[in-house]
């Protein structure tokens, strides 16, 4: 929770977080030590110079320290996890949602776990799914549609081989897809990052949402004519957020174009942690005000019910999260989980 | 050293001749855009070293990260090769990107001069003219927004909506802050039909109800590929943190 100098008291849902294993002893392959370091490229670049992490930090860092980043130095009540196998790259795995779990074990109550789902998988990704899905219960799953998957660099979501995938999440009432674009698609003369093939699956399951992560960027334009198009298609933050001290002049531009395209009502806060970490963007956000001018291009105030609704009110309406239950929770104490790691090493 | 800095191997700069060549390489070079960013490769300092061997040019070029796309990274390679063949001392050239995923591929293709679909034969279901078309589409938008963001504005002047190629070129002779953003807009507005100076990126006039929504269009893509360049540049420069 983050309260104001007023005393308002803000609900903050953390939209877009990971617990992976970047270890070189994951590493399948050098593309294992590619795709972390490009993770560690966006943590330096972004990140303020007093909060960034060491390399090794950066790898592996688990689950006491991502509730310490985000519960207790996060403002976050809450936080949904979006897992990526990545195993062409990690031998366990980067981010499975076996690894985020282990955040989930330690405050339930907190913790939005998401599913995974890789259409190409054909039966016997739909039996994993439901597989799954009866062990963790699931709201929502995420698609990367770059993952590498044997001598595939991706797909689309238009490809014939996903409806099957949207028509299962259907009939296990998982109703909300996190869709990340790129950065390789298959075919590689495709534009990895076009998120027009949202449009298609959108209008085809009306009754899914579909979070586009990082609002499409670098298509944030070709984004904002889809979701503007689609009431069921939400832009999640992360990165456009963390643009807000490195380069304040491009975030006010981006949510600009955001709110004129999508408003403030399908826009969801996320930190990408553990890219960076949402403490300092909050702090910044809250901060933040565009003004009489910018409010009119942008065809929306962003006053302090916009920003109540971004920060947390849309991921908690989207996931059906208490809001009063979160904000009155007791607060997180790590020293119980701290203690008895402690005791067992 | 800064980032659009070129290295000079000291092995290589022996001669002035060698200089100049390399001067000569590194103008051509200034030509050769980003096709998604609409950024030079030398403003974005992707250039990483010129090597001059009599009639020989190496060129090694690097992305901000591992994973930028393939196909753009390709553009790029070809695009570069191009331009130093171009130049009429060279007999060969020799692109190389460094640090990528698909650079060995993309380098040996590039070498033997195939085409994306030879380099990538499982890979590609096409070229990438229809890529490159999109991505200059969206050139032309943003350099539109450009200059119709410096336009003076108000008071008895028209609506922009109304004005001819021929008058934002005399404005721009008049008005030295206008001349570099019309000079790139017209750069590419030339390719496309009609005297109205303002036009969608297909060649299409601007109805006046339709006006203002255009300028969201213009307005959007402008933004995007702003942020994105700024995206690259932070990477890159945290890539050499």
């Amino acid at each position: 929770m983050f309260v104001t100098p007023e005393g308002e008291r803000i609900l903050i849902v953390d939209g877009h977080t990971h617990l992976w294993d970047g270890r070189p002893s994951n590493w399948r392959n050098d593309y294992g030590r590619t795709f972390i370091d490009t993770f560690w490229g966006g943590h330096v670049g972004f990140t303020p110079a007093d909060k960034r992490w060491t390399q090794e930090q950066f790898r592996y860092y688990g689950a006491e320290k991502a509730a310490r980043d985000l519960f207790v130095d996060g403002y976050c009540d809450a936080a949904i996890m979006l897992p990526v196998d990545l195993r062409d790259f990690y031998n366990d795995g980067f981010n499975t949602t076996e690894q985020c779990s282990e955040l989930k074990a330690l405050f339930p109550e907190r913790v939005v776990l998401n599913g995974r789902i890789d259409p190409r998988e054909g039966s016997r990704g739909l039996a994993r799914l439901e597989k799954d899905h009866d062990r963790f219960g699931f709201k929502g799953v995420k698609l990367y549609t770059g993952e590498w998957n044997g001598i595939s660099r991706g797909y689309r979501l238009s490809d014939d081989f996903v409806k099957p995938y949207l028509e299962k999440c259907r009939e296990l009432g998982i109703s909300i897809v996190h869709v990340h674009k790129g950065p390789t698609t298959h075919p590689l003369d495709y534009d990895a990052f076009d998120v027009r093939d949202v449009d298609h699956v959108a209008t085809s399951f009306p009754d899914l949402k579909f979070v586009v992560d990082h609002c499409g960027m670098p298509r944030i334009d070709d984004f904002c004519a889809v979701a503007g198009q689609e009431p069921n298609v939400y832009g999640g933050l992360a990165l456009v957020t963390s643009f807000i001290r490195a380069r304040p002049r491009h975030f006010k531009t981006m949510l600009i174009e955001l709110l004129w395209g999508v408003g403030p009502d399908r826009l969801i806060f996320g930190s990408d942690y553990a890219i960076t970490s949402p403490d300092w963007i909050i702090d910044a956000f809250m901060a933040f005000e565009l003004d009489e001018a910018d409010t009119t291009e942008a065809g929306h105030a962003l006053d302090l019910e916009a920003k109540r609704k971004i920060l947390g009110l849309n991921a908690a309406k989207l996931y059906g999260l208490d809001v009063d239950a979160l904000m009155n929770l007791p607060p997180v104490d790590l020293s119980a989980s701290e203690a008895s790691r402690h005791a067992a090493e | 050293m800064r980032p659009n800095e070129v290295a000079l191997s000291p092995m290589v700069v022996d001669d002035a001749l060698t200089c100049a060549r390399i001067a000569e390489v590194r103008l051509a070079l200034e030509a050769i855009r980003d096709p998604e960013l609409d950024e030079t490769v030398t403003a974005m300092g992707f250039i990483k070293s010129i090597e001059i061997d009599g009639g020989s040019v190496s060129v090694t070029f690097q992305l901000p990260t591992q994973w930028c796309a393939a196909n753009f990274a390709f553009l790029m390679a070809v695009d570069i090769k191009a331009a130093v063949m171009a130049l009429p001392w060279v007999r060969s050239a020799e692109i190389t990107l460094r640090e990528h995923f698909a650079a060995r591929r993309i380098n040996e293709a590039v070498a033997l001069d195939l085409s994306f679909m030879e380099a990538f034969p499982q890979k590609a279901e096409g070229e990438l003219d229809g890529l490159r078309h999109t991505f200059m589409e969206k050139a032309f938008l943003a350099r539109q927004h450009a200059v119709l963001d410096v336009l003076p504005k108000g008071g008895n002047l028209p609506s922009p909506a109304l004005w001819t190629v021929a008058e934002l070129e005399r404005m721009a002779r008049e008005e030295t802050y206008l001349a570099e953003p019309v000079a790139r807009y017209l750069a590419l507005r030339r390719n496309l039909p009609g005297q109205v100076a303002f036009i969608t990126a297909r060649g299409e006039a601007i109805e006046p109800g339709l006006w203002a929504a255009h300028m969201r269009t213009v307005r959007g893509t402008a933004v995007t590929m702003a942020a994105n360049a700024e995206h690259c540049r932070i990477l890159a420069a945290a890539n050499l943190a």
